[in-house]
């Protein structure tokens, strides 16, 4: 018997009491502001002594968002109709949504330590033309999750794969698996653990005074050691504390790295890319290879060294929200994307090579490099220079050093910069110490614009850039006739093509 | 350059060579217009600020003549930029062409398009021109947008749009 009943309304199960309070918790942390007024006002206006209130303001807290909570448990319910998701919810603000199969873009699960307890999980929906995930299902049974997305498969998908059973099977070989030294890589590959460092200064200025105070001493008192000790030592120590800092913060995006992608797997089965991970929280994303937009191929240092690549697979964007959603791969050996992005961009893209250093990327032409060399290269360097010269003297024209390493690096980015075009493919390479790989259908074209500047019009280059539902893609500086000829190809094929962009 | 294509590429319909539409004529005077009320901000700012400030002869002539620059620039501007937009429809994408110095032509097909629509502001209706604007997928760098079209003209285009992209939609019985 199918766990789907689409004859009644349905609950779920009273666990998602958790799922409600969590929101609660969030909606309250995002209007913090707001609840702080009423707060200090409570303190202020009436008597009594410090813990009392507090104690007041605790129990106070903990009945409201509970009561909510419940409340919300208590007023949502839904029904899987015979073509649409259908949720109500809302105890003073009543909200219905409809949601049809054939707008469900994917399907997503996610399980809790606590849901897992429970074989629990939360399903949400990716609709096009929304504002991140739409609706949401909290706290239903697996096997309800499974048959769900199994009854989407067969109503909304465009797959000819009969044996849609098949994808529920566990028996089903990954495509991809991942273990501790990807999560290595992912960790030390994560941009954030850098940024984690520029808000971990002031987080520390915000420190109670008395943690402060006594971690200051310390600090006055290691100081004294060291300044016994000479300025070498001094420097080791320095040099020695940063180094632990920036170790502490790696850890902790590797211990991030494990705690999201801990045991991925990527499966292709029945027509559609699944990704189950996750350490506390399991988390499982769908997507359907009709929905891609746009596939980025990419590879930073830190990944290089590991020989390891991302893969990020790209669906449309609404127009309020400036980026897709996305299914990411995170981490890949070299020459995974071959065969994942020829089955998922299949039949078009079959025959295609996906390396980053493929013989058939072509690069843009050299005048790429001029004005950029021209006016943001030799132009500052002279002025920088002149300026240093007044204010400094002769050391002022080491100033005149930012040409050649400006000039470096542009040629380095007008390297890396290349495109490929096949019948059906188009693919651009981008980067400048990483790497990127951006690879789309022509089909899936939105519009198509070529532009020019007053150089690029003097020097017959042009600038074409592809609109795709998921955002832009830009070649700069190819010579007008290729743009054009690419232009007017790519108008051809989406004309022409009768099978659906979305 | 694609040689595993048997389209032949030298018969594929050019973007390059079009009978570009021109935009309405009282577009570059309606422009005019809507730039008076700043030009006139920006004389009597000046006026103020020389006579107020009691600027010397030289600084007076420097700002007033730098201003009468930009007057001059903002005034002449229409009749230059005007001329150089302009539009085609083709049986199967509308291709749209603007820029001065900065030039950009964009084609869009019509079976990509999500939306139109035709909006007119009180000084566009004074002149009874419109704006069209041709909305596809995804939230990426602004629609195409088509100002200064006589307003039958933008009708026109709207319906005949609307029935193209309706004609040659994938399939219509996705809701979106």
């Amino acid at each position: 018997m199918s766990p789907i009943d689409p004859g009644h309304w349905q609950r779920t199960s009273p666990l998602a009491i958790l799922f409600f309070l969590g929101s609660v918790l969030r909606a309250l942390a995002r209007n913090a502001a707001q609840v702080i007024a009423p707060l200090a006002a409570f303190f202020l206006a009436f008597g009594g002594d410090t813990p009392t209130k507090i104690l007041i303001v605790a129990v106070g807290f903990v009945l409201i968002t509970l009561t909510v909570s419940v409340l919300r448990y208590l007023f949502f319910r839904f029904r899987i109709a015979e073509d649409a998701v259908l949720i109500r919810e809302g105890v003073i603000k009543r909200k219905q949504l409809d949601i049809k199969f054939s707008r469900i873009q994917g399907i997503n699960t996610e399980q809790s330590l606590v849901y897992r307890l429970f074989d629990l999980v939360t399903v949400s929906f990716d609709t096009a033309g929304s504002r991140g995930s739409e609706g949401s299902l909290p706290a239903v049974s697996t096997r309800f999750g499974e048959a769900l997305r199994e009854t989407l498969g067969k109503v909304g998908g465009q797959t000819d794969e009969p044996e849609t059973a098949a994808a529920v099977s566990p028996a089903a070989e990954p495509l991809l698996r991942l273990d501790w030294r990807d999560m290595l890589c992912i960790g030390l590959a994560d941009r954030r653990a850098f940024l984690l460092l520029v808000i971990a200064v002031p987080l520390f200025e915000q420190l109670s005074g008395d943690i402060r105070k006594a971690i200051a001493s310390a600090i006055e008192d290691v100081a004294a050691d060291i300044a016994a000790q000479g300025q070498a030592t001094a420097a080791a120590i320095l040099g020695a504390g940063l180094l632990l800092s920036v170790a502490v913060l790696l850890f902790g995006s590797i211990v991030a790295a494990l705690l999201r992608y801990h045991n991925f797997r990527l499966y292709f089965e029945g027509g559609r890319l699944r990704s189950v991970g996750g350490l506390l929280t399991r988390h499982e994303a769908v997507m359907e290879p009709g929905k891609i937009q746009l596939a980025r191929i990419s590879q930073s240092l830190a990944m290089r060294w590991f020989r390891r690549i991302r893969i990020v697979l790209r669906q449309a964007a609404s127009q309020t929200q400036s980026a897709g959603k996305r299914f990411a791969i995170p981490a890949a050996t070299p020459g995974f994307q071959q065969g994942l992005l020829a089955a998922v961009l299949a039949p078009e893209a079959a025959e295609l090579d996906f390396d980053f250093e493929s013989p058939a990327i072509r690069r843009v032409s050299r005048r790429f490099l001029r004005p950029r060399i021209l006016y943001l290269g030799i132009a500052p360097a002279i002025a920088m220079a002149a300026l240093g010269w007044f204010e400094a003297g002769a050391p002022g024209l080491l100033l005149l050093l930012w040409l050649p390493a400006w000039t470096a690096m542009q040629w380095r980015v007008w390297q890396r910069l290349g495109w490929h075009m096949s019948g059906d493919v188009f693919v651009r390479r981008t980067g400048f110490l990483a790497t990127r790989l951006d690879v789309f259908l022509l089909r899936k074209v939105q519009r198509v614009s070529v532009s020019q500047s007053p150089y690029q019009r003097r020097t017959a280059v042009a600038t074409l850039r592809f609109y795709l539902a998921s955002g832009s893609v830009r070649v700069p500086c190819l010579p007008l006739a290729d743009a054009a000829l690419i232009r007017d190809y790519v108008l051809y094929k989406v004309e022409s093509s009768t099978r659906p962009w979305y | 350059m694609f040689e595993n294509i048997e389209i032949p590429l030298d018969e594929l319909p050019q973007t390059s060579r079009l009978d570009w539409q021109p935009l309405d004529p009282g577009y570059r005077l309606c422009l005019l217009v809507g730039r008076l009320l700043p030009i006139v901000f920006l004389l009597a700012g000046t006026t103020l600020a020389i006579v107020l400030l009691g600027l010397d002869t030289v600084r007076a002539l420097l700002l007033s003549s730098g201003v009468g620059l930009a007057t001059t620039a903002m005034l002449a501007w229409p009749f230059v930029a005007v001329p150089r937009m302009g539009y085609t429809v083709r049986d199967k994408d509308l291709v749209y062409r603007r820029g001065v110095f900065w030039r950009g032509v964009t084609a869009v097909p019509f079976n990509r398009i999500q939306h139109v629509e035709t909006s007119s502001s009180p000084l566009d209706r004074r002149f009874s021109l419109a704006t069209l604007k041709l909305f596809t997928a995804g939230g990426s760098g602004g629609d195409l947008r088509i100002d200064g079209l006589p307003a039958e003209r933008a009708r026109q285009l709207r319906a005949l749009v609307l029935d193209k992209a309706g004609a040659s939609a994938p399939s219509k019985e996705h809701g979106y």
